[in-house]
């Protein structure tokens, strides 16, 4: 038996054809390198510069991404000079800011200056990294931080307000941001395309592997979702907007029954497929003119946010008056809108109002708003004591389980030893304030994430007690940790598990 | 009468002239060698079936790794030949019922992303890029008696082992809709690597001994998110074998193909689909045979058993009776005149129907059954010498014979059966 050995192409045709089989092999192999590492390490190692949204300003320091510890790319701050309300876009699972280039284009076509529009790349950037809603509210606290404190230092513009438009994983992002940091007073209009916030089919509550925390929060039911939702889904001064396919069938995440999921109640959603039977499909839908033009239109009802500094903006007070505490705005023409049942008050959902007396033991949330300049204070929280107020005894708060690494999702109890005490928290690290998410006894905070959890009672009368913060570690690591070979074999042996989370080169 | 013929003989030089000429006469249209009949044919059209789209085949999928594994079985009993008409494998020459058995693993690796986003890179910087590689892995082999037969030719009747590689690399266009309907069309290369098990004295082969090299365009619809269409129009430009196997019945310049592929499928919920699809694959030109040495392995032959219609396995009759008594005819020898040769191409029209489960977003099961609705086969009209000395050539053959011979394996056999697909695809961190 003779074996045969490969035969070259012959002829005048096939010996072309046989270079650039060879080149394309190698285009191949490359490729192939390219998915088995991250782009951004594969195209170094080859030399090569990992190509970046690279559109920012010389002197704009840039923020650094809360998932991948390094500077976040993007585009802004190219010139124009700022007459409207700076509008930032969040982009969604897996992509970089490059992603809302052809949305950029429309709003320049209507007039937005390059200083009035800008984006970040807060995540991996990468589909073998999914990214985070939860481990990223930092990073966009740190976007909206940096374009305000850019206008204000660099061009001398006080932008106390921005617009924003999250897409996909950005709106939950945004929406948590908002949520945790109390910060709906520094965002005028906030729009949300194909966002999932009532959950994606892809997303399952007991996914594996790299993408557990994005499956965590966002599969149908699930209960960071419904800790987000809770308690008003369009809270706080912000006025919102949502842009969706809708049909049921365009938009491959969001299948019936969940064609509604991106919308929130209260708030101008718009199923652009529905109502106007064009279908752009889960990652076109913000490119295209009809549904960028619809986006401009809604920013443009509302007044521009006036360029001031945002300490002029009205504030929630309270006075304690003869006939009892009650609480009122600090600047004439401001209203208050409040909510005295757990819930957060909405500019689209709640009565506004000059003053509202205050009941004994009842808990209000507030915020103020100038219908005049549309400029709002962050919530705060007020309870009314009933009686006495105590003197002199800060409330203590403990946090059960207090922090750790565990596998799995924690449901994490917090209590005071003041009965009368609420208590607020945040899971983003961020300093608190009585407007930060109520804790509700009956709903246990749901950690489904690496995160700081930072909680603190408030008792009647404004005592505070000492905050309390504790890390928690949802870790994937651990589970590769302790189901090592070695560990298989022997249980006893030590746990190396260093806690050390995947960061950016 | 023969026999008085040769008495009458004179010296070889002047008989054998005669001789020759009656045979030639008498036993040229015999299906002499039909000793290689339509008994010797790999997996037919490894390439068809590596590239038979199946649902969103050519969608923009999200940028991920995705890894498939897919396990082809069938049981060839019958193949087209020239006319396009079905022909049990083995017949005349053994009863039907026999069959070549095989079994494909293809082994995929499919990478969706761009290297060049953000970049300034035209064109790529805003269309994806894909490249996949496949691996095969096959089990073939030839049952009962016709495995006993290719043994008359010194031939093993079967091959297992590793396939060619396919590594082909492409680009999506951009996404384009019209009302409830979106479409996507692509570009792709592929190049078949003959790496795969291969050996010139196999009746089936894995490999296929010659590059291929094939540019692609493809294109994915859906309508109202329901009905999904994946098209393509391949052209494949084959090299030459020149290897080639089971005595030359491969052919050595195989033609190049066109491939016209469009499957239909249905998405009854995002779990169910079904599919339907249809494969076209047609040689362009003809398949050159010209290395043929396909032979009985033990010879001389017997005049009696030439002569016998049951010819001792061999089938037909070579020489006529009077011939068979006459004494020069006592051993003869063959030797096949090694070409060239050209068939008239080949041609295969294939329906396929599936299911689909989809679990989650991560995994997909598929079961398929693909038949053959039409097709054509390889042949060519052989010659031989017959030779009453060794060695048996131009020079000392007292006749020549023809016969019809199949050409065989995955460039010149078309199967009439089915075949079924099973498939299972998963794409990696997906939940």
């Amino acid at each position: 038996m003779s074996r045969g050995r490969p035969t070259p192409f012959k002829g005048p045709v096939k010996a072309p054809i046989k270079v650039v089989g060879k080149s394309l092999w190698l285009l191949a192999l490359v490729a192939l390198l390219g998915a088995c590492a991250p782009r951004e390490r594969l195209l170094p190692a080859l030399g090569l510069e990992v190509p970046r949204v690279d559109e920012l300003p010389q002197d704009f320091e840039a923020p650094l991404s809360a998932q991948t510890g390094q500077p976040m790319d993007g585009f802004g701050g190219g010139g124009g000079g700022v007459e409207r309300t700076p509008v930032i876009f969040v982009h969604g699972n897996t992509v970089s800011a490059g992603f809302w280039k052809p949305t950029r284009e429309h709003f320049e076509d209507a007039g937005y200056s390059e200083d009035e529009l800008w984006a970040f790349s807060w995540g991996w950037n990468n589909a073998r990294y999914l990214d985070s809603a939860d481990l990223s509210v930092a990073s966009v606290q740190r976007m909206v931080d940096a374009v305000q404190g850019y206008l204000r230092e660099q061009r001398g513009v006080a932008a106390p307000q921005v617009d924003i438009i999250g897409h996909s994983l950005g709106v939950t992002l945004v929406r948590q941001w908002m949520k945790q940091a109390n910060a709906w007073h520094r965002v005028r209009r906030f729009i949300g395309v194909a966002g999932a916030n009532d959950g994606v089919w892809t997303a399952w509550a007991d996914t594996r592997g790299q993408q557990r925390p994005v499956a965590w929060e966002l599969y149908p039911g699930s209960p960071w979702l419904a800790q987000l939702n809770r308690g008003n889904e369009v809270p706080g001064g912000t006025r919102y907007m949502t842009l969706y396919d809708g049909s049921g069938w365009g938009d491959v995440l969001f299948p019936y029954p969940l064609e509604d999921s991106s919308a929130l109640e209260g708030a101008d959603n718009l199923a652009w497929n529905r109502e106007h039977g064009d279908w752009y499909g889960h990652l076109n839908l913000p490119w295209e003119e009809g549904p960028a033009q619809a986006m401009i239109a809604w920013l443009r009802e509302g007044q521009e946010a006036p360029a001031t500094d945002p300490a002029d903006a009205p504030d929630v007070a309270l006075e304690d008056g003869a006939e009892g505490p009650r609480l009122h705005a600090d600047q004439e023409g401001a209203q208050i809108y409040c909510r005295d049942d757990g819930s957060d008050p909405g500019l689209a959902n709640t009565e506004p109002r000059a003053a509202l007396p205050m009941q004994p033991g009842r808990l209000y949330s507030c915020f103020a708003h100038d219908p005049q300049t549309g400029l709002a204070s962050p919530l705060h929280r007020h309870k009314a004591w009933q009686g006495e107020p105590a003197q002199g005894q800060r409330p203590t708060l403990t946090i059960e389980p207090a922090g750790g690494a565990f596998e799995q999702p924690q449901r994490v109890r917090l209590r005071s030893d003041d009965p009368e005490a609420f208590i607020v928290y945040n899971t983003a690290g961020l300093p608190l304030s009585t407007g930060s998410p109520l804790y509700d006894p009956e709903q246990p905070i749901f950690v489904a994430a690496p995160l700081r959890l930072t909680a603190m009672a408030v008792s009647p009368g404004g005592q505070t007690s000492e905050p309390v913060t504790v890390d928690f570690d949802i870790s994937l690591e651990l589970v590769e940790a302790t189901r090592t070979l070695q560990r298989q074999f022997d249980p006893s042996r030590p746990l190396r598990y260093a806690g050390e989370r995947k960061q950016g080169n | 009468m023969i026999s008085d013929l040769f008495r009458r003989t004179r010296p070889r030089r002047r008989v054998v002239p005669k001789l020759r000429r009656l045979l030639r006469s008498r036993v040229r249209a015999r299906a002499w060698l039909a000793l290689a009949p339509a008994l010797l044919l790999a997996l037919p059209a490894q390439a068809g079936i590596v590239f038979t789209p199946h649902l969103s085949e050519y969608s923009r999928l999200p940028r991920a790794p995705f890894v498939e594994g897919t396990l082809i079985m069938t049981q060839i009993e019958e193949i087209y030949d020239r006319e396009g008409n079905e022909v049990p494998l083995g017949e005349p020459f053994v009863k039907a019922g026999d069959s070549t058995d095989a079994a494909l693993f293809l082994f995929k690796y499919l990478w969706i992303g761009n290297l060049f986003r953000d970049s300034d890179v035209p064109i790529l910087k805003t269309r994806d890029q894909f490249c996949r590689m496949i691996g095969v892995l096959g089990y073939q082999q030839n049952t009962g008696r016709i495995a006993a037969r290719t043994r008359l030719f010194g031939i093993r009747p079967g091959s297992n082992g590793l396939g060619d590689l396919f590594g082909l690399c492409g680009i999506y266009g951009h996404e384009h809709q019209w009302g409830p309907l979106k479409f996507n069309g692509l570009l792709a290369t592929t190049i078949k690597f003959p790496i795969g098990d291969y050996d010139q004295d196999a009746a089936l082969n894995i490999g296929t001994n010659y590059w291929s090299y094939i540019p692609q365009f493809a294109f994915h619809a859906e309508a109202f998110g329901r009905l999904y269409v994946d098209g393509t129009f391949a052209y494949q430009f084959n090299g030459d074998n020149d290897e080639p196997s089971f005595g030359g019945l491969t052919p050595t310049r195989i033609s190049n193909w066109r491939n016209l592929e469009i499957n239909f499928a249905w998405k009854f919920s995002e779990h169910w689909f079904a599919d339907i699809g249809y494969s076209f694959r047609e040689s362009v030109g003809r398949n050159g045979y010209d290395k043929l040495t396909v032979n009985f392995e033990d010879q001389p032959l017997a005049p009696e058993s030439a002569c016998n219609d049951t010819n001792n396995n061999l089938g037909v009759e070579v020489l006529t009776p009077e011939l068979c008594r006459n004494p020069l005819t006592q051993r003869f020898f063959l030797s096949p005149i090694p070409g060239p040769y050209e068939d008239r191409g080949i041609e295969g029209h294939l329906l396929t129907a599936g299911i689909y489960y989809v679990y989650r977003t991560s995994s997909v099961l598929q079961l398929r059954v693909a038949q053959p609705l039409r097709g054509r086969g390889s042949q060519i009209d052989a010659q031989y010498n017959v030779c009453l000395v060794e060695p048996c050539n131009d020079t000392t053959a007292i006749a020549t014979t023809g016969t019809t011979l199949f050409g065989v394996q995955e460039a010149a056999a078309v199967s009439a059966s089915p075949y079924l697909e099973l498939r299972f695809v998963h794409l990696w961190w997906a939940p």
